[in-house]
C-alpha cells in the first residue's frame, strides 16, 4: 500500500511518515500542495493524507479539483481548525474522513486502515478485518481460514460492522439498513442477530463490543 | 426618554392636548357669546314691558284716570303674562317720593337707581326662584316714577340649556374629528419608522450586514448611517477575531501535533527507564492540548465571541451516537462503562458547540468515576423542551460549590489538575442555546455521583 502524505510542518510530516512506515505502508512525502495532482495522476497511490493548512494551497479546493479530475482514492484530511462545519465542507468536497490536530498515532493508523479496507473492498469485493474475510460478491465469510456459516441478515450486519469498523455503529442504523434490505426489522431483532453473530465469532480474535443504548463496534 | 414612551405617543400628546384646549376654549366662548346675546334680547323685552307700563301711565294721566292706574297696570301685565305663560311676571310702580301707584309692594326693595328712560337690570331671589328685574325711571306728567318689572327665569334657564346643547354637539363632533385626524396623521407620518424598526427587528441575530437605508425618511438617514458604521466596525472586528482564532488554532495545534507525534514514536523506541518519563511528558502534553482546545472553544462560544454560531435543527440522539464513538476508547482505558439512553429529540443548536458541551461533560464524568463505575448519558423530551443528562459514579460536587465550579479556571480544593474550563464551556454553550444547566446528586444524597442536566426550553 502506497500513501501520499502532504504536510508542511516538518515535525508532523516526519512523525506521520515514520509511523506509517512502521505500519508497513510505503510513504511519499510532500511539503507543498502544488505537485499533488501530478503525483496522483500516476495512480500508484492508495490513500492521500492531506493537511488543510498548507501555505500555498487551499486544501479543500485541491480535494475538489482532484475529485473533478476523477481521483477515486480515499482522502484523509488533517486540520487544525475545529468546528464540524470544516468536516461537513471537507466531506462534501470529496474527502472521506478528517482528523483534528493534535491527534494520536494509533487513531491516525486506525483511520488509515479503515479507509483502505473500505476502498479495497469496493475494488476487490473482498473485505478483510483481522481473521475475518468477507467476499462481497458471493456473500461468503471465512474466519481464520475456515468457512463461517451465516444467515442472510447476519451476513448483512457483519458486513456493515466490518465496513464501518472501528467506528461504533448505532443500532438504529443497523435496523434501518436491514429494513431496507429485508422486511421491517426492530432494534430488538437486531439485538438477537448480534448475539447469534457474537456466538459464531467467539472463537476468533474478533470482538463485537456492545455500547449500551447506542450500538456495536467490531474490534480486532 | 422614559421607557414605554414612544415618539408616536409624544407626538399624539403634543398635538392633541393644545388642539383640545383651543377647541374647548372656542366652544366656551361661542356659548358665552350666544348666551349673552339671548339674555340681552330678553332684557330688552323686559325693558319694553316697563316702557309699555310707562306709556300706559302717561296715557292714563292725560285722560285723567290716574286713580285707576293700579287696575290698568294689572290688566296690562296680565295681558303680557298671557303672551308669556311659562314665566310669572310681576311689577311695581311708585312715585319718586315713595307713594305706591300700583303692583306688588313686596318688590319695593328691588328698585335700583337708574338714569331717566334707561333700564337697570339685576337678578333677585324670592321664594327659591330667581327673578330678572328691570328698574326703569320715567319722568311723566305725574312726576318722576320708578317702574319695576320682574320675571321668573325659567325660560331663560331652558334657553341656556338648549344653547349649551346646541354648542356642545357640534363641538364634540369637531373634537372627535380633530383627534381622529391627529391619530391618523401621526400613524401615517410614523410609518417609515415602523418599517425600519421591523427591518431591524426581523434580522437574524448573527446578521451583521448593514441596515438598508433606501425608503427611509431624511431624519433617520444619519441614524441608520451611524448604526451601519457601528455594524461595519463590529463586522470588521468579528472578521479579525475569526481570523485571529483560526490562526491561533493553527499556530498552537500544529507544534502540539508535531511534538505529540514525535513523542509517541520516541516512546516506542526508548529504553524502559526513559519510556516512563516520556509517557509522563506525553500525558502532560495531552493536558496542554486539551486546555488549548478548551480555550479556543471558549473564545468561540463565550460572551466575548462576536460571531454567533449558527443554530440549526438537530437530533440530540445523533449527538449521543457521535459521542459514543468519540469517547468509547477513553472510557475503556479508564475502566468505566459508558451507557446511553438516546431518545430522538430535535432542538435548534450548533452541532459543534453541543459536541463540545457533551465532550466536556463525558470527559469529566470519566475522569471522576472510579474504575468499574458507569457513566450514563441520556437525552429525551422534557416537558415542552428537551434534556441532556450526564451522570457519573464519582464523588459528586457539594451543593455549596456547584455555582463556583462554573467559573473559569476554578479548581476545587484537592482536585487540581484539570484546566478548570470544562464546566465553564458547558455553561456558555448552554446559555448560547437558551438552555438551563443544573448540577445535582445522581442518587439519593451526597456521594452518589454528579448529575448534570441541560434543559432546552423548546423543541423543533
Amino acid at each position: 500500500m502506497r500513501l501520499l502524505v502532504v504536510e508542511d510542518d516538518a515535525l508532523i510530516a516526519a512523525g506521520v511518515r515514520d509511523a506509517l512506515l512502521q505500519a508497513n505502508y510505503q510513504v511519499d512525502l510532500l511539503h507543498e500542495g502544488r505537485q499533488v495532482a501530478t503525483l496522483l495522476a500516476d495512480g500508484v497511490h492508495d490513500l492521500l493524507l492531506l493537511d488543510l493548512g498548507l501555505p500555498d494551497t487551499d486544501g479543500l479546493l485541491l480535494v475538489r479539483q482532484l475529485r473533478e479530475a476523477g481521483a477515486t482514492l480515499p482522502i484523509l484530511i488533517l486540520t487544525a481548525r475545529d468546528g464540524l462545519q470544516d468536516r461537513v465542507d471537507g466531506l462534501h468536497d470529496g474527502a472521506d474522513d478528517y482528523l483534528t490536530k493534535p491527534f494520536q498515532l494509533p487513531e491516525l493508523l486506525a483511520r488509515v486502515h479503515a479507509l483502505l479496507r473500505r476502498s479495497r473492498s469496493a475494488s476487490t469485493s473482498r473485505l478483510a478485518i483481522g481473521p475475518l474475510q468477507l467476499n462481497l460478491a458471493t456473500h461468503e465469510a471465512q474466519l481464520a481460514g475456515e468457512p463461517l456459516a451465516l444467515t442472510g441478515r447476519e451476513w448483512h450486519l457483519l458486513r456493515l460492522l466490518a465496513l464501518e469498523a472501528p467506528k461504533v455503529v448505532p443500532k438504529r442504523k443497523l435496523a434501518d439498513s436491514l429494513s431496507r434490505w429485508d422486511k421491517e426489522v426492530t432494534d430488538n431483532a437486531v439485538e438477537i442477530y448480534i448475539s447469534r453473530l457474537r456466538a459464531k465469532l467467539s472463537t476468533a480474535a474478533l470482538q463485537l463490543r456492545t455500547v449500551r443504548g447506542i450500538g456495536y463496534r467490531l474490534e480486532v | 426618554m422614559r421607557a414605554g414612551t414612544t415618539l408616536r405617543r409624544r407626538l399624539v400628546h403634543l398635538l392633541a392636548w393644545p388642539l383640545l384646549a383651543v377647541l374647548v376654549a372656542s366652544a366656551v366662548y361661542d356659548y358665552v357669546q350666544a348666551l349673552q346675546r339671548t339674555q340681552d334680547d330678553q332684557d330688552r323685552a323686559l325693558a319694553r314691558v316697563a316702557i309699555a307700563l310707562a306709556s300706559r301711565l302717561d296715557v292714563d294721566a292725560d285722560d285723567g284716570q290716574a286713580d285707576d292706574f293700579g287696575l290698568h297696570l294689572t290688566r296690562t301685565v296680565a295681558a303680557m303674562q298671557r303672551a308669556e305663560p311659562q314665566d310669572r311676571l310681576a311689577f311695581f310702580v311708585r312715585h319718586a317720593d315713595g307713594s305706591t301707584l300700583g303692583g306688588d309692594a313686596a318688590l319695593a326693595g328691588w328698585i335700583a337707581a337708574s338714569e331717566d328712560d334707561q333700564a337697570a337690570f339685576a337678578d333677585q331671589t324670592r321664594g327659591g326662584e330667581v327673578w330678572r328685574v328691570a328698574s326703569y325711571a320715567h319722568e311723566s306728567s305725574l312726576g318722576r316714577l320708578q317702574i319695576l318689572v320682574a320675571e321668573t327665569t325659567h325660560r331663560r334657564a331652558r334657553q341656556a340649556r338648549r344653547l349649551m346643547l346646541d354648542t356642545l354637539a357640534p363641538n364634540v363632533l369637531l373634537v372627535l374629528l380633530a383627534l381622529g385626524g391627529v391619530l391618523a396623521g401621526v400613524r401615517l407620518a410614523m410609518r417609515p419608522l415602523d418599517t425600519v424598526s421591523r427591518r431591524i427587528a426581523t434580522r437574524d441575530p448573527g446578521d451583521l450586514g448593514p441596515v438598508p437605508v433606501e425608503g427611509l425618511p431624511g431624519e433617520l438617514t444619519p441614524f441608520a448611517g451611524t448604526i451601519n458604521q457601528l455594524l461595519d466596525r463590529v463586522r470588521e472586528s468579528a472578521a479579525h477575531q475569526q481570523a485571529f482564532l483560526s490562526n491561533a488554532a493553527h499556530q498552537l495545534r500544529t507544534p502540539l501535533a508535531g511534538i505529540q507525534t514525535q513523542l509517541e514514536l520516541a516512546e516506542r523506541d526508548a529504553p524502559p527507564a526513559l519510556r516512563e518519563r516520556l509517557t509522563q511528558v506525553r500525558a502532560a502534553l495531552q493536558r496542554l492540548a486539551r486546555s488549548t482546545h478548551q480555550m479556543l472553544a471558549l473564545a468561540r462560544s463565550g460572551p466575548q465571541a462576536v460571531q454567533q454560531e449558527a443554530l440549526e435543527p438537530l437530533d440530540l440522539a445523533h449527538l449521543l451516537e457521535a459521542a459514543a464513538d468519540d469517547w468509547l476508547d477513553a472510557a475503556l482505558a479508564a475502566g468505566v462503562e459508558l451507557q446511553f439512553d438516546a431518545r430522538p429529540v430535535r432542538v435548534r443548536g450548533s452541532r459543534w458547540l453541543l459536541r463540545e458541551l457533551l465532550a466536556n461533560l463525558i470527559h469529566n464524568a470519566i475522569q471522576h468515576s472510579p474504575r468499574g463505575a458507569g457513566v450514563q448519558v441520556s437525552c429525551g423530551v422534557d416537558g415542552d423542551g428537551a434534556r441532556l443528562v450526564v451522570e457519573d459514579g464519582g464523588p459528586g460536587i457539594p451543593a455549596g460549590e456547584r455555582a463556583r465550579v462554573l467559573e473559569r479556571f476554578y479548581q476545587r480544593p484537592g482536585r487540581e489538575g484539570g484546566s478548570g474550563l470544562g464546566l465553564s464551556i458547558v455553561d456558555e454553550v448552554a446559555r448560547r442555546h437558551g438552555a438551563r444547566l443544573e448540577l445535582d446528586d445522581a442518587g439519593a444524597g451526597p456521594g452518589t455521583g454528579l448529575r448534570v442536566t441541560v434543559r432546552f426550553p423548546s423543541r423543533v
